[in-house]
């Protein structure tokens, strides 16, 4: 994995500029910018509805923005479709995970980009994209007993989870949007998991974190973008608690004027 | 849970791996269908030897059986499981089979590709079939995409029609399949009848491609396998099983005169296996489909073309169709519009013995064949016994729902274990 090293700071891996989104008559989003930073765990919390998955879905390529922009590492950007958004480095790992249950993790790795070989026969580079995955898996501190040859299908589901983030970041080298990466996990695979993704910060990768646990939020991330009802309530770094965060997701705190938010209801 | 698989397993690179051992790949689970396959070969050679004193699987028998299963049910049973590991079905192959039978009968009746002499007829008429059964498939294909229909709904509509189209073009009737020499002045002059009438395919390529010993066949069928597993890298294991049965087959051969003479659809059906399970077990674009049809959503996020990888299967079925229309040909004089009426089930149960998943995403071609065989196997067994048709039926009937009762619980056992 080619992580980004440099961890400077003066340039965000991907901004989000005054990107607005609406379905019809609806404003999904409105007007809402922020950072994503190399090195760095950036929140996106918000209540159900407040625009969490829309935003995902724009940065990852699946909807356009209606207005604003996307400047990745500088450079103003468009996804026509998710295969484009994968072509410039960012990935997204989605609540359903997206793996082959029947497949085994080097297989799940290289699904749909396998290496080949004798040209038009396309025979698969078995024992090469096994080697590479144990190489990725590794580095990342993952420990799946059985390694890369185990099938999906037997692992727990912070197993599942692990495998698909190692998948994103193996073929991420920039930003990795990670939706709700511990929802469906216990205690102690929340743990394992919670540890891969700071594994995968110090590596120097930028990542978007959206959760709905605060205990998460306040351990991992490095600044907490707010959403609610479709526009940035809040935008939180340095020492912030979980009750922070919740109390701009009720908007029982909010750095939008009173009047701005009573229009935009 | 795992503390069976802690003493880690690495390969020549140096990689872990939980592929399968020699041990798990011999397990009941993985290797049933064929401990069924021997056991059924050793009561039949049991049952037979002490009833009449013949020797069930003397040379010219096994080549019997694999006849009877070849045309049409192991030929698209291959298509089939292709089929069903991306996802889909198909109720109406031997429909499709019989319209590209009909086809080729009424192209040479007709003596549409005439004017490319006799040798290129022959091969014009057989291709046509295959096209026919090809775009059989691929109406299939297209109306299950982009109408969004499940194939079970689908074919079953184009069983009947496909069927229907046969009776239609046959005029209800059965066609002779006669291939009309060009004749020479002195026939014509002496009004040769026998040539005019024209000849069978089979009298023109001959029954046979000749005598070989089938241990000799198959023992370098499974040197190739093994070869072509060493080649594209796969776990050491199976390359040592199949090394090991490749090398006992050639060596017995020199000592068992193992001889009988093979038909040309043997050839057909040997090719197409081999090069269907080399595609689906070594290539990428055969892993593409099982991705399809283990996760669809999935093979769409990874970027592969899934629309491609779900209808192109349905064509290979009707190209396997249109293959199993022209091994029935090359030895039949004429072709009955309700030729294998019904046998779609059998081809369906075939795959299912041999462990093909109903929803996709799993399935082993050499399995299905290993099912076809089977239910062969069992019915040649009771003819030679003499055993009644109701209770032929009946065993095979309780064959189906046995065997995938115990696919289902060999499931149920490993994951209980958490082997799985």
């Amino acid at each position: 994995m080619a992580g980004n090293t440099n961890g400077s700071t003066s340039q965000p891996a991907l901004e989000v500029k005054d990107v607005s989104k609406n379905f019809g008559a609806v404003q999904a989003l409105k007007s809402v910018s922020f950072d994503i930073t190399a090195g760095k765990i950036t929140g996106l919390v918000g209540d159900n509805g407040a625009g969490k998955s829309t935003m995902v879905k724009v940065l990852s390529g699946v909807h356009a923005p209606s207005s604003g922009t996307l400047l990745l590492e500088g450079q103003p950007t468009v996804f026509a479709n998710p295969r484009e958004a994968r072509n410039a480095k960012i990935e997204t790992v989605f609540q359903t995970l997206e793996l082959v249950e029947e497949f085994d993790v080097a297989e799940n790795f290289y699904m749909g980009q396998e290496l080949t070989r004798f040209g038009p026969l396309k025979v698969r580079r078995t024992a090469e994209m096994r080697k590479e995955a144990a190489l990725a898996v590794g580095e990342l501190g993952i420990n799946i007993p059985g390694g890369v040859t185990r099938r999906v299908r037997t692992m727990s589901g912070g197993q599942r989870q692990a495998v698909a983030i190692a998948r994103a970041a193996f073929w991420s080298s920039k930003v990795l949007l990670l939706d709700e990466p511990t929802a469906a996990l216990g205690v102690r695979e929340t743990a394992q998991v919670l540890e891969l993704i700071e594994t995968l910060r110090d590596q120097g990768a930028a990542i978007l974190l959206i959760s709905h646990n605060m205990k998460d939020v306040e351990r991992l991330c490095d600044e907490v973008v707010v959403l609610r009802q479709g526009r940035k309530s809040g935008h939180l770094s340095g020492d912030f608690t979980g009750q922070d965060c919740v109390s701009y997701i009720t908007g029982a705190v909010s750095d939008l004027d009173p009047d701005t938010e009573a229009a935009g209801l | 849970m795992h503390d069976k698989s802690t003493a880690a397993k690495f390969d020549d690179t140096g990689v872990e791996v939980a592929a399968q051992s020699m041990r798990e790949s011999l397990t009941f689970r993985n290797a049933g269908i064929y401990y069924a396959l021997m056991l059924i070969a050793a009561i039949f050679t049991w049952w037979t030897y002490s009833g009449s004193g013949i020797f069930y699987l003397n040379a010219s028998n096994v080549e019997n059986v694999l006849e009877q299963a070849a045309t049409p049910v192991a030929i698209i049973a291959i298509g089939m499981t292709v089929l069903m590991v991306s996802g889909n079905f198909d109720l109406s192959v031997t429909s499709n089979a019989a319209l590209s039978a009909m086809s080729i009968a009424i192209a040479i009746e007709h003596g549409w590709f005439g004017f490319l002499g006799t040798e290129g007829s022959v091969i014009a008429s057989l291709g046509f079939g295959i096209l026919v059964g090809t775009l059989g498939g691929l109406v299939n294909g297209l109306i299950h995409w982009f109408v969004g229909l499940n194939s079970f709904i689908v074919t079953l509509g184009s069983l009947t029609a496909y069927r229907g189209l046969t009776l239609l073009i046959a005029n209800d009737a059965s066609v002779d399949v006669r291939f009309r020499k060009e004749l020479t002045e002195e026939q014509i002059a002496n009004n040769d009848r026998e040539t005019e009438e024209g000849l069978f395919l089979g009298e023109l390529i001959g029954d046979t491609i000749g005598d070989f010993n089938l241990l000799l066949i198959a023992g370098l069928g499974f040197l190739i396998a093994a070869g072509g597993m060493y080649i594209s890298g796969q776990g050491a294991a199976p390359i040592r099983v199949a090394m090991a049965a490749g090398l006992l087959g050639v060596i017995l051969s020199f000592f068992v005169d193992y001889t009988t003479s093979i038909s040309h659809k043997l050839v057909v059906l040997v090719v197409l296996l081999i090069l269907t399970w080399g595609f689906m077990t070594f290539t990428s674009p055969g892993l593409h489909v099982y991705a399809v049809g283990g996760n669809l959503e999935a093979s769409k996020a990874a970027g592969i073309n899934v629309a491609l990888y779900r209808i192109v299967p349905f064509m290979f079925v009707g190209f396997c169709c249109g293959l199993a229309a022209v091994t029935y040909i090359a030895e039949q004089k004429n072709i009955e519009p309700n030729l294998w009426f019904g046998r779609e089930l059998w081809v369906l149960a075939a795959c299912i013995i041999g462990g093909v998943s109903l929803t996709g995403g799993s399935g082993k071609v050499m399995k299905s064949m290993a099912g076809a065989l089977l239910l062969y196997t069992l019915l040649n067994g009771f003819q030679i016994n003499r055993v009644s048709p109701s209770i032929q039926d009946t065993s095979i009937g309780v064959l189906i729902v046995a065997s995938a009762a115990a696919y289902v619980m060999a499931e149920r056992r490993a994951a209980a274990k958490g082997q799985i």
